[in-house]
């Protein structure tokens, strides 16, 4: 982290979301509880996928790893710190109050909190090899290195051009 | 408490409103979960001469240990009970859904819910976390499935799962279903009357809580094998793709039918926007699974009625939102009217001309059918078998179509025209269907579709040869006879035994019907399925014991799942007298030439009935039964400690 601006470095892998695909199978939510609690946990995913079976349009709330993040200037008392002074952004539990500052702030709403702890919580990239990205078997989620562009849209490998030519 | 389990069942009693929880710990391990859990307590609670109707019966509605916990394709629940749609006796059966109803039970804290008795008045339960409610549901009462649900979810958050039934569930059609989200239904048996009888329109449920899993290092690890080495759809070896012109047009994608999917599915789509035929300006969204693909049509094939896509997409949604059962609108009473209309036996219901290349028609008869209103169409709601009855028509064409027990064909080479199978391998199916209660490939696909999903006459591209098969068939079955396509009915009963446990497996942890048990693969070089240090059959003992740290061996889990066979036969005597003599009824329906000829053998076969009748006994022996009566041996009833006639 540049310790004049506070931005994280540019060179940072990073979680990219393509929601078209997205199956609403929630295999993501569930790696991320079981890698994060041990157990299936939902409520303990930093990742989560609002289903909307009667549209088809799954929203996806997951933490960009703000360069400058909302959650953190909202924090007033230090808990979110870059990890390593790299990144990605953590909740550090001994400094975090549970007063959800840091949830309101986030116009991702992907800064979650714990019922169970009453602290504040979020996706850490599971130490550079993000769980959610090896369960979405679907393009979805990627991990991406700087300068790769997010993919969009039904991926191609998807579809058949032999079909809907009639 | 074990692993996996959320730790309580949820007994709601509509007549008295008395909601009372009993420990899942009553029941395990010997119960492991949905079906196996639904039997024991269907023995507790099902009595000699109970109807569906009568409010003392259960309908029995169990997730299992792997619902909700990150096991692949695990996301299901299990409906079991007096089946409205069963015939000649309301047989007591199951049904299983998938979606994200079952998850969010368990983690509300529920491994299951037992609805008895009959409200006064229409009502929905509302579960969250501990607090569990019924609550009036006249306002929704006439409403479709869908729009229940929306309803519902508007007025509870959208984080609410429901399970609801539509105007054909209230009004007790046996061909009702009871369904999540557009297209998730426990289909076959009639349930959704069952609910309705009970006056019972949904069940919405809200959890937070967890499920604690006994190893997670290594059920993460089993779990990252079955999802890396599941592919294909269906198990097959071909991994479909989207249409791009359905894609552009219509928004289509792949959808997990259930949580946990990691395939992209034949059978499942989603589509964002299809214009609506009958409402002009109107968009639709909805789920395509499994047989609802034949609502347009197929030219070509047996289903040749021209709806199209467009029009039958909205046809489909109208039998979810009416809440019907797709497999018997399509594959049974469709076909049926259709050859009546042919033969003149019945070319009008109730005024209305037959015309199956008639959008108008299809959504007239299906509002007819679950709202009654109409005398004949009233009575087809009963179901085609009983509407055969009643009606006094069409008895060939029928026996044509159904093989037994209320159920329109399903892979017996026979009744249904989609599914691609020819003799020798229906005789497994036969077996199967002859010692069920229901078409038995609701969770009985192993065998068959794996073979013909695999071998070259189906899958040319991406098929592989005989001698493969053949050798793989013999390491999981024993013997090359029970795979080989010039074969007869030698080594048939053996697959039949075997499939019947795994068969139990999937609807007791449950896991997905069509990805399990994994056979073949493309990602070996010998193609038999492996991953890790598992062979492919024995993924769902490995993340059974993993998830629940119950210390079973493959033989003891095997064990359970012959041990729950046992019990639903020891019912069926204990209900119905069920028997041998009973078993052998859809014989006369296999006599018939078969759909397909087997190009190593060139010509029609049809069932022999002294052959099969040898295969049967061949079966019963395996399974410990007695060839003459069809009844557990005495030997088998210590075995597996049965609790015996009553």
């Amino acid at each position: 982290m540049n310790p004049v601006t506070g931005r994280l470095p540019r060179d940072n892998h990073r979680l990219a979301i393509n929601p078209d695909p997205c199956t609403g199978c929630l295999n993501c939510m569930m790696a991320c509880s079981q890698h994060r609690s041990g157990g299936a946990d939902p409520d303990s995913s930093a990742i989560r996928v609002e289903l909307e079976p009667f549209d088809g349009h799954h929203r996806i709330r997951f933490c960009r790893q703000c360069p400058t993040p909302a959650c953190r200037a909202a924090c007033r008392f230090d808990a979110i710190v870059a990890e390593s002074g790299r990144g990605p952004w953590i909740v550090l539990a001994d400094r975090c109050t549970g007063c959800g500052a840091c949830v309101t702030a986030c116009p991702f709403h992907a800064m979650m909190f714990s019922q169970i702890s009453g602290k504040a919580f979020k996706c850490d990239l599971c130490g550079g090899s993000p769980e959610c990205v090896s369960a979405c078997h679907f393009g979805v989620i990627s991990w991406l290195p700087p300068g790769v562009q997010s993919p969009r849209g039904i991926p191609r490998e998807d579809l058949d051009p032999s079909l809907g030519r009639s | 408490m074990y692993g996996g389990y959320a730790g309580r069942i949820l007994h709601v009693n509509l007549s008295t409103r008395v909601i009372e929880i009993q420990s899942t710990g009553d029941y395990l391990p010997q119960g492991i979960g949905g079906r196996g859990i639904a039997v024991l307590i269907a023995l507790e609670s099902i009595r000699r001469g109970m109807t569906p109707w009568d409010p003392a019966a259960p309908l029995i509605i169990m997730t299992g240990p792997l619902t909700g916990t990150m096991a692949p394709f695990s996301g299901r629940t299990t409906v079991c009970g007096l089946a409205p749609q069963g015939h000649p006796h309301e047989w007591y059966t199951r049904s299983s859904f998938g979606g994200h109803f079952g998850p969010e039970l368990k983690y509300a804290g529920f491994d299951g819910i037992v609805l008895t008795g009959r409200a006064s008045e229409p009502v929905y339960l509302e579960i969250e976390n501990e607090r569990v409610t019924l609550r009036p549901a006249s306002d929704l009462w006439g409403l479709g499935l869908i729009e229940s649900q929306r309803r519902l979810i508007d007025r509870l958050g959208s984080a609410w799962r429901i399970f609801a039934i539509g105007p054909a569930g209230e009004n007790l059609s046996r061909i009702a279903v009871a369904a999540t989200e557009t297209e998730s239904a426990s289909g076959q048996g009639g349930f959704g009357a069952v609910m309705g009888s009970k006056m019972l329109k949904a069940i919405a449920v809200r959890g937070t809580g967890a499920l604690r899993i006994a190893d997670p290092e290594r059920f993460e690890t089993v779990c990252r094998w079955v999802r890396e080495e599941a592919h294909g759809s269906h198990g097959w070896p071909h991994t479909p793709r989207l249409d791009p012109e359905h894609v552009r047009k219509y928004g289509q994608r792949f959808q997990a039918c259930t949580q946990g999917c990691t395939i992209r599915c034949f059978d499942a789509r989603y589509y964002r926007h299809v214009p609506s035929r009958l409402c002009p300006g109107k968009r639709l969204a909805g789920q395509i699974d499994c047989i609802a693909g034949l609502f347009p049509g197929i030219p070509g094939t047996f289903y040749d009625w021209k709806l199209g896509f467009e029009a039958g997409f909205e046809v489909s949604q109208i039998a979810n939102d009416e809440g019907l059962n797709h497999w018997e609108i399509l594959v049974g009473l469709m076909p049926w009217l259709r050859k009546l209309s042919q033969t003149g036996e019945l070319t009008h219901i109730d005024g209305i001309l037959i015309d199956l290349d008639s959008q108008q028609f299809w959504v007239d008869l299906f509002r007819a059918m679950s709202r009654r209103t109409s005398e004949t169409a009233s009575i087809l709601a009963e179901g085609t078998v009983r509407a055969c009855e009643r009606l006094g028509i069409g008895r060939e064409a029928l026996d044509e179509l159904y093989p037994c027990w209320g159920y329109a064909g399903h892979w017996d080479g026979h009744g249904d025209h989609i599914n691609r199978i020819f003799f020798p391998f229906w005789i497994v199916s036969a077996i199967q269907w002859a010692v069920d209660t229901r078409d038995p490939i609701s969770s009985g696909h192993g065998y068959v579709q794996n073979l013909m999903g695999w071998c070259l006459e189906n899958s040319p591209v991406h098929g592989i040869p005989w001698e493969d098969i053949i050798r793989i068939g013999t390491k999981v079955y024993g013997s090359p006879s029970s795979v080989d396509p010039a074969g007869g009915y030698e080594g048939k009963a053996f697959p039949a035994y075997w499939h019947g446990h795994r068969s139990v497996m999937k609807d007791s942890l449950p896991v997905d019907d069509q990805v399990f048990p994994r056979v073949f693969s493309k990602k070996t070089p010998d193609f038999f399925a492996r991953a890790g240090d598992l062979e492919g059959p024995q993924f769902e003992h490995a993340l059974f014991v993993s998830a629940t740290g119950i210390p079973w061996s493959e033989t003891d889990f095997d064990h359970f799942c012959a041990r729950t066979i046992h019990l639903e036969r020891e019912l069926l005597i204990r209900l119905f007298d069920r028997s041998r003599q009973d078993d052998e009824t859809l014989i006369p329906y296999l006599q018939k030439p078969e759909n397909r000829i087997n190009p190593y053998i060139g010509h029609p076969m049809s069932l022999d009935p002294l052959h099969f009748r040898d295969v049967l006994t061949e079966y019963y022996e395996l399974r410990g039964w007695d060839p003459a009566t069809g009844h557990p041996t005495p030997r088998t009833r210590e075995l597996f400690r049965l609790p015996g006639p009553t």
